[in-house]
Formats: C-alpha cells, sequence, structure tokens
C-alpha cells in the first residue's frame, strides 16, 4: 500500500513535473522553423528578429510577444487586368509575381500577414502593368515576327517598376514578375469571334468553289471525250457501210457487166419472186408461157 | 435572502441572453442548448424568489386592525393572537408587535408549487431543445484571443455558479426551504458552465464528433430537466420546498463531485453504498495513474513514426530540418514538440491542369468514363484563350502538368506554395509558346515538339525557383479555336473534304461516261463492220452465183430462159387468183373490166 502510494506519487510528480516544464517551456522558448523568421518585441517595442531556423529563448507573455513570418518565396498570381496598349489595342494580361519578406519590421508594420500583402502587391502589379504595357505595341507581346517580341523586357521593366516601391513601403522583396497571360476582353472576343468566323468561311467557300471548278472541268472533259468518241464511232461506221456499199456496187457492175441482158433477166425474176404477194393482180396474155398452149396451132 | 435570488435570476438571464448571442453568432449549438439550461435555471429561481417573497410576508407580523363600534374593543395581544393563529391548527403563531414579547418561531410556509405552475418553463424549455437540433446555423470559427476571452467566461460562470453553489449549500432550510435543491441545481450548473468552457474550445473544429458530443450530453440533461419541470407533482414531504427538485440535478448536483453524488443518489435508491465495492475501490485507486500514464505513453508515443510506401518524411528538430529525410518505415526520434514530422507523397506523381478544370457536379460527370474534349463542346465553365502572334486571333488551350517531388527539403523550404509556382510556370509556358505562331500554325504544329518545348520551359523554371520537382510530362489534351468558333473551323476542314470529295466524284462520272461512249461507240461501229461484211458477202455471193448461172445457161440460154420464166409462173400462180386475157382482145383493142 505505502508502495502504491509512493508510487503514485512519483507518477504524478512526473507528469506534474513535465507539465509544469512544458508550460515553461512553450512560455519561454522560441521555436524558429526553417524558412521561417520571429520578430520579438518587448513590450510592444521591436526588438530583435530571429532568422536562423532552431530554438531562441525570451520572455514570456506579455512581456515577450513573438511574430513569426513565412520567409520563404510565395507566388502571387495577381487578377486579369485590362490595359491599353501604345497602339490602343485592348488586351487582357495576367502577371504573377514572386515575392517574400525583405524587411520584417516594417512588413509587420505595414501589412502583418501574406493575405495583406497579396492586397497591396495587387494594387502595385496593376498599376506597374497598365503603366509598363502601356508604353508598348502590342506587337511586343505577340506577334509572329520573333524579332519583334520584347516579353523578357517587359517583365524586367515590371519588375524595376514595381519592386522597389514594394520594398521601401512594405517590407516586400520582389524577385521577379512574369506575364502568364495574354488575351482580349470579353467586350472584344465577340468581334474577334465574327472576324474568325469571317475567315474561315471565306476559306470554307473558297474550298468549295475550287471544288465545284475541278468537278465541272472533269465532267466537262468527260463528256467531250466521249461525244468524240461517239463521233468517231459514228464516222467509222458510216465509213464502212460506205465501204461495204461501194465493193458491192462494184461488184455487182462487175457481174452485170458481163452480160447485161442476162443480168436484168435474173434480177427481174427475182423481183417478182419478191415482190408478187397474195394481193397482187396477175393479169397474164395468152401468148405468153405457158398459156400460149391454149391458142390453136394457127394461132386463132 | 430575497436580494441573492434577486441577483442570481438576474444572472442567470444576463447569462443566458450572452449565451444565446455567442451561440447565434459563432453557429455553436452547445452554447444555445446551455442558454436553454440558464434560462431554465432562471426560470427555477424566479419561482423560488416568488415563493419565497410570498413566504417571507407571511411570516412578517401584522399590525392589528380596528374592532367595530358594536363590539367591545378586543386587547393588542388578543387581536395579535387572534390576527396570527394559524386557521388550520389553531395554534398560535408567530407574535409580532404586542404587550409581551414572545419568542418568535418561525411557521413553514403553507403556499407549495403548484405541479401545474412549472409547465410553462418546462414545455418552453423542450421546444427550445429541440429547436437546437433543427435550426440551421452559419458556423464560425472565432479567433485565438475570442477563444480565451470566450474559455475564461465560461469558466468565470462556472465559478460563479460554484460560489452560489457553496452558499446555497450552507443555507438552512428554515430560512429558505428548498435551498438544497437549489444549491443542486447550481452544482450541476457549474459543471455545465465547465462544459461551456469546453465547448467554446472545440468551436475551432465545429464539424467534429467532439463538439456532437458535447451538445448531446447537454440536450439530454436539458430534456431531463424540462421532463422533471413537466413532471412535477406535489412532494410527499411534510415540509414542501420552495423551489423544485429537478431529478437530474439531484442526481449529478447533491454534491460538489458528480460522481459522489451519482454514488450517493445510487446509495439512497439501492440502499447499496458502492464505494465499499472492492471493484470501484480498485477502479477509484487506478483512475489516476492509469490517466496520468496514459498522457505519459501518449505523449512518448510522439517519438514514433511510420512513414508509408508512398512517403517520405522531413524531420524539423526544434525547427531545424534534419537531413536525410526519412525514407518507408519506422523511425525513432525525440517527442513533440521537439521533434516535429512532415511528409510527402514523394512517389506519387501529381498533376496540375492548366486551362481546364473538371467541374464537380458538371454534366459530363454524369457519364462513366473520361472527359470527351471536343471542339465545339463547351467542356468547361471558362475556356482558356489565349491572343496568337497575329494579335487577333484565340486559341484555347486544354493541358496538364505532371511532376514529382524529388527534394522534398527543397519543396518544403524554397516556396510558400510550390504547387502555385509550378502551375503559374506552367500558364507562362504555354503563353510563350503561342505568342508567336498563327492559329494554322498552332493548329498544326507537332504535338510532340510543343509539349517537349513547354516541358522544358517549366523545368527550368522549377529549377531556378529550387522547387526539387522533375516534371515528368506536359500534355496538351486540346489545342483548338474557341469554342464559339469551332464549328466554323470544323466547316473549313469540311469544305477541303467536299473540294476533294466533289473532284472525286467528277472523275467518277467521267469514269462512267468515256467508256460508256467508248462501249455505243464501239457498238456502232461494230455493227457497221458487220453490216459492211454482209453486204459484200452477199454482193459477192450473187455475183458468184450470178456468174455460175451465166456460165451454165451459156450452152442453152433460150432453154434457161425459158424455163426460169415457167419456175416464177409456177412458183406464183398455185392458190393466187390471176385473169387470163386472149392477146386478141388487147391487139385488136377493146374494154376489159376487171372486178376483185
Amino acid at each position: 500500500m505505502a508502495d502504491t502510494l509512493r508510487a503514485e506519487r512519483w507518477l504524478r510528480g512526473i507528469v506534474g513535473g513535465l507539465a509544469l516544464v512544458g508550460i515553461a517551456f512553450h512560455a519561454t522558448a522560441l521555436i524558429v522553423r526553417e524558412g521561417e523568421a520571429a520578430l520579438v518585441m518587448r513590450l510592444g517595442r521591436p526588438l530583435r528578429a530571429a532568422t536562423s531556423p532552431g530554438l531562441h529563448a525570451k520572455l514570456p507573455w506579455p512581456i515577450d510577444r513573438a511574430v513569426l513570418l513565412d520567409m520563404r518565396w510565395r507566388v502571387y498570381e495577381g487578377g486579369h487586368t485590362e490595359m491599353l496598349t501604345r497602339d490602343k489595342r485592348n488586351i487582357i494580361a495576367r502577371v504573377f509575381v514572386i515575392w517574400r519578406i525583405g524587411d520584417p519590421l516594417a512588413f509587420v508594420q505595414a501589412i502583418g500577414n501574406a493575405e495583406g500583402a497579396e492586397g497591396k502587391l495587387d494594387g502595385l502589379l496593376t498599376n506597374a502593368a497598365i503603366g509598363t504595357l502601356g508604353s508598348h505595341d502590342l506587337a511586343s507581346l505577340v506577334s509572329t515576327r520573333r524579332e519583334t517580341l520584347e516579353v523578357d523586357a517587359i517583365e524586367s521593366e515590371l519588375l524595376a517598376a514595381a519592386a522597389p516601391l514594394a520594398l521601401r513601403n512594405y517590407g516586400i522583396e520582389v524577385e521577379r514578375i512574369r506575364i502568364e497571360r495574354i488575351s482580349l476582353p470579353e467586350e472584344n472576343v465577340g468581334a474577334v469571334y465574327a472576324q474568325m468566323r469571317a475567315e474561315r468561311r471565306q476559306f470554307a467557300a473558297r474550298y468549295q468553289a475550287e471544288g465545284d471548278l475541278e468537278a465541272s472541268r472533269i465532267r466537262a472533259e468527260a463528256d467531250l471525250e466521249a461525244a468524240r468518241i461517239r463521233a468517231e464511232g459514228l464516222e467509222t461506221a458510216a465509213r464502212l457501210r460506205g465501204e461495204s456499199e461501194a465493193e458491192a456496187t462494184r461488184i455487182y457492175n462487175e457481174a452485170q457487166r458481163q452480160d447485161p441482158e442476162f443480168y436484168r433477166f435474173v434480177r427481174s425474176l427475182e423481183s417478182i419472186d419478191a415482190l408478187v404477194s397474195r394481193n397482187t393482180s396477175l393479169v397474164l396474155r395468152t401468148d405468153s408461157e405457158p398459156f400460149s398452149l391454149l391458142e390453136n396451132q394457127s394461132g386463132k | 435572502m430575497t436580494t441573492v435570488l434577486r441577483l442570481l435570476t438576474a444572472l442567470a438571464v444576463l447569462a443566458a441572453l450572452v449565451v444565446f448571442g455567442a451561440g447565434a453568432r459563432n453557429g455553436n449549438r452547445v452554447f444555445l442548448d446551455l442558454g436553454v439550461t440558464l434560462t431554465l435555471a432562471a426560470s427555477v429561481l424566479a419561482t423560488a424568489l416568488g415563493l419565497f417573497r410570498r413566504v417571507a410576508r407571511e411570516e412578517a407580523p401584522q399590525p392589528a386592525l380596528p374592532e367595530p363600534s358594536t363590539s367591545e374593543p378586543a386587547s393588542a395581544s388578543e387581536l395579535a393572537a387572534e390576527a396570527s393563529t394559524d386557521p388550520e391548527s389553531g395554534e398560535p403563531a408567530a407574535v409580532g408587535s404586542g404587550a409581551e414579547a414572545r419568542p418568535l418561531r418561525l411557521r413553514l410556509p403553507r403556499l407549495r408549487i403548484e405541479p401545474g405552475s412549472l409547465w410553462v418553463p418546462g414545455a418552453a424549455g423542450a421546444l427550445a431543445t429541440v429547436l437546437t437540433f433543427l435550426l440551421e446555423l452559419p458556423t464560425r470559427i472565432p479567433g485565438p484571443v475570442e477563444t480565451a476571452v470566450g474559455i475564461a467566461l465560461w469558466l468565470g460562470a462556472a465559478g460563479a455558479s460554484a460560489s452560489a453553489a457553496i452558499y446555497l449549500g450552507k443555507v438552512r432550510e428554515v430560512p429558505l426551504p428548498g435551498a438544497p435543491a437549489l444549491a443542486s441545481g447550481a452544482r450541476l450548473l457549474a459543471w455545465l458552465m465547465g462544459v461551456g468552457a469546453v465547448a467554446a474550445a472545440l468551436q475551432r473544429w465545429p464539424e467534429g464528433p467532439a463538439l456532437a458530443g458535447v451538445h448531446l450530453f447537454v440536450v439530454l440533461i436539458n430534456l431531463s430537466a424540462t421532463f422533471s419541470l413537466l413532471a412535477y407533482s406535489r412532494p410527499k414531504v411534510a415540509a414542501p420546498p420552495v423551489a423544485p427538485e429537478l431529478g437530474i440535478a439531484v442526481l449529478l448536483g447533491s454534491r460538489a463531485n458528480p460522481l459522489a453524488s451519482l454514488l450517493d443518489t445510487a446509495e439512497r435508491q439501492l440502499g447499496i453504498d458502492l464505494r465499499s465495492t472492492w471493484a470501484l475501490a480498485i477502479v477509484r485507486r487506478g483512475a489516476e495513474p492509469l490517466v496520468l500514464g496514459l498522457l505519459l505513453v501518449g505523449w512518448l508515443s510522439t517519438s514514433l513514426t511510420v512513414v508509408n510506401y508512398q512517403e517520405q518524411a522531413l524531420l524539423e528538430r526544434l525547427g531545424r530540418a534534419i537531413d536525410p529525410p526519412l525514407p518507408p518505415g519506422i523511425h525513432l526520434h525525440l517527442p513533440w514538440p521537439i521533434d516535429r514530422i512532415h511528409r510527402f507523397a514523394t512517389p506519387m506523381v501529381a498533376s496540375v491542369a492548366i486551362g481546364h478544370e473538371e467541374e464537380e457536379g458538371a454534366a459530363d460527370a454524369e457519364e462513366e468514363g473520361p472527359e470527351n474534349v471536343l471542339w465545339a463542346r463547351r467542356h468547361e465553365g471558362q475556356e482558356y484563350t489565349l491572343l496568337l502572334g497575329d494579335g487577333r486571333d484565340l486559341i484555347a488551350i486544354d493541358a496538364t502538368l505532371h511532376y514529382r517531388i524529388r527534394d522534398v527539403r527543397a519543396w518544403q523550404y524554397s516556396l510558400q506554395n510550390p504547387v502555385t509556382a509550378l502551375r503559374a510556370a506552367s500558364y507562362r509556358a504555354v503563353m510563350r509558346s503561342t505568342v508567336d505562331r498563327t492559329l494554322p500554325q498552332a493548329l498544326s504544329e507537332n504535338v510532340t515538339r510543343l509539349t517537349r518545348q513547354m516541358l522544358d520551359m517549366v523545368q527550368a523554371d522549377a529549377d531556378e525557383l529550387g522547387l526539387g520537382v522533375d516534371i515528368l510530362a506536359f500534355t496538351v489534351a486540346g489545342m483548338h479555336p474557341p469554342v464559339a468558333v469551332a464549328a466554323d473551323y470544323q466547316a473549313v476542314v469540311s469544305a477541303e473534304l467536299g473540294r476533294t470529295s466533289a473532284a472525286v466524284e467528277a472523275r467518277a462520272y467521267a469514269a462512267r461516261t468515256v467508256p460508256t461512249a467508248r462501249a455505243l461507240t464501239y457498238v456502232s461501229t461494230s455493227s457497221a463492220t458487220a453490216q459492211a461484211a454482209e453486204t459484200l458477202a452477199r454482193a459477192r455471193g450473187e455475183a458468184a452465183a450470178q456468174r455460175l448461172i451465166w456460165e451454165a445457161q451459156r450452152q442453152a440460154p433460150r432453154a434457161f430462159r425459158f424455163r426460169r420464166r415457167l419456175e416464177a409462173l409456177e412458183k406464183q400462180l398455185p392458190g393466187h387468183p390471176y385473169t387470163l386475157v386472149d392477146r386478141r382482145f388487147l391487139e385488136e383493142g377493146g374494154e376489159l373490166w376487171l372486178t376483185p
């Protein structure tokens, strides 16, 4: 029983001691993580900035108060801003900035947190973008001629316009500013689409016309060829018929020349054969053969 | 005593109003429940105050009333005695001013709490408790300072309730009947104010199960109290109390320690002192070291970390990163808060969508399978368009960047938002790859080469920022004209195809027409050739036959002619009517009439 009580007391002592150590540690220790810095203020007066990672000491609250700051670089994507280029072209541009806290004390005094910083940066960026892009033609940003593009130079100008102000006014160090997107405003997009559609329809109409033209040519050539072939055929057929007729005539003439009288006789008989039909009325004389036998010998 | 009760009632009402307001502001249902509890407490206190004041008036000495003129004036003492006589018992009551000073004897009040008088607070409390379940309140997470102030106020209220409980616990039954019941209620209220402090701390996790559990606990207590109020009947004791004895208050608040109160109630109801049981004694002795031991072991358990196979972990010791990162497996290190662990899914390939983000609940989400990216069908809420090199045309791009963390230390400490940096770099790469191209060039570009170019740009930017990532792929899911004009672009392709189709059809026509003409020509020439051959053959045949016949008949031409003539007549005349005319008729003249 006594041992149990002693053990309980030891356990209570250990846990209680650890709790006290923990409370004291929490009150007086300042752990600065990598990528962080701590601004220690004593009774409201800035005392020091602890920038190296590790354990640092401070007095308990409310004597010392530590403000932890994330010192790592941060990317902020600004909003889409509409602006006018030097050649009066409306565009929408979006930039992003890589920044971090450059002066912790100035930052805390001017802003206090990352959200507030980005709100201030947004204004700076917008101002710098409108001013810088407004002093360049659209061809500096977008162009099929690469030699006219000046995107890198424009970004450097943006940085030069915004970085000093950011550091001086807000304790923000801007490492770089980049253009992320260039597009057209919604109000202009409709007109652009109409132009794109008109161009496309022009191409479509041209292709269609070319197709129709080619088709017509091919059809016409085919019809011509067919007519030519038919004409040649007709000529050949007529020539063949003519040649055969001529040859047949020559043959008949040759046969007839041999004995015209005989030819006439035989040919006449053939004609009678062909011409006399059931409907033909025949009138014969009694002095034609064989009906001459019907006459007496004296011819009466 | 009246003042105390008034003060307690006023404090309860004020606390209820503040708690209701805080609950409505933060959307904390536990606060609303405790507001109901405080309102019930205020109603009980108000009931007790009203009854106590009536009791106090009854106990105060009454002035003597003048007798009517028709009767002899009674003595003051007689009047006083009569006025202070209990009409029920007939016993003399306390004697006020009079000729003789008699010892003050307090009389127990005759007034009792009528059962129906507590229905109103009971019903209202039940309704309010149900409403805390049904109300939809916007939750708000208070800041750390507000939370600390809230916890302090709750603890202050708990202290005030505990003080009231201690005070009421020391008040005897005689000056304040019902003081024990009020003390029980105050003790229970003190514990509930402590629960309020817990709820204020848990407000930072409004959706967590802990806050829901606390809410349920307080609701059960409220329901029990309202049930007691609704079901309150005249107690069976001779001295009815001023304040109602609520079952839950007696159960948990009869002593300062709720557990002891429970055991007391169990002993009263069951007649068994559970404290003396062996098991409970063991539990009581072992509870404290057990809890302490668990706390210690729990804290020491933060020294063990298991890193999964899909992870790497970064160990921070008092803020400094310790190299190398912890690989998958179990690791032993110093406990929290000396060592902290940050986990990273390094082997996994992560993706960043460029220009196109799948929307939840979108129409395509209803269809199974991968999303369709069609030019002429809108496949995202807002198209991502870029201005092209001609300063006139727009192009829409949907792409995805795939990357893997190579160096967890760089990934953790180089930038606050490395994913945002990758996304911005990707958008920039897409922009840089299109600003010097026209739409046809962009659409006809070799996609493999283009995506390789974008990948290299993003990798270069990532390396410059020291992100510690490997860009694995930059896939372009779609690069096309804006949806609004996509149909016209497709029409151009259709027109090109139509151009080819028209020529093909014309060639087909030609392929039909010319051979047909050739075939017809062949037929006609063949027919002519056949006809010519026939003509020639007939002519030759006839000529040859004629020659042969001529040569044959030369030997007897007259006979040949005679024979042929007769043969012709023999062939034609049979069956054929004919007319034979005497030659003398024709030679000598005459007319011959032939009728058919």
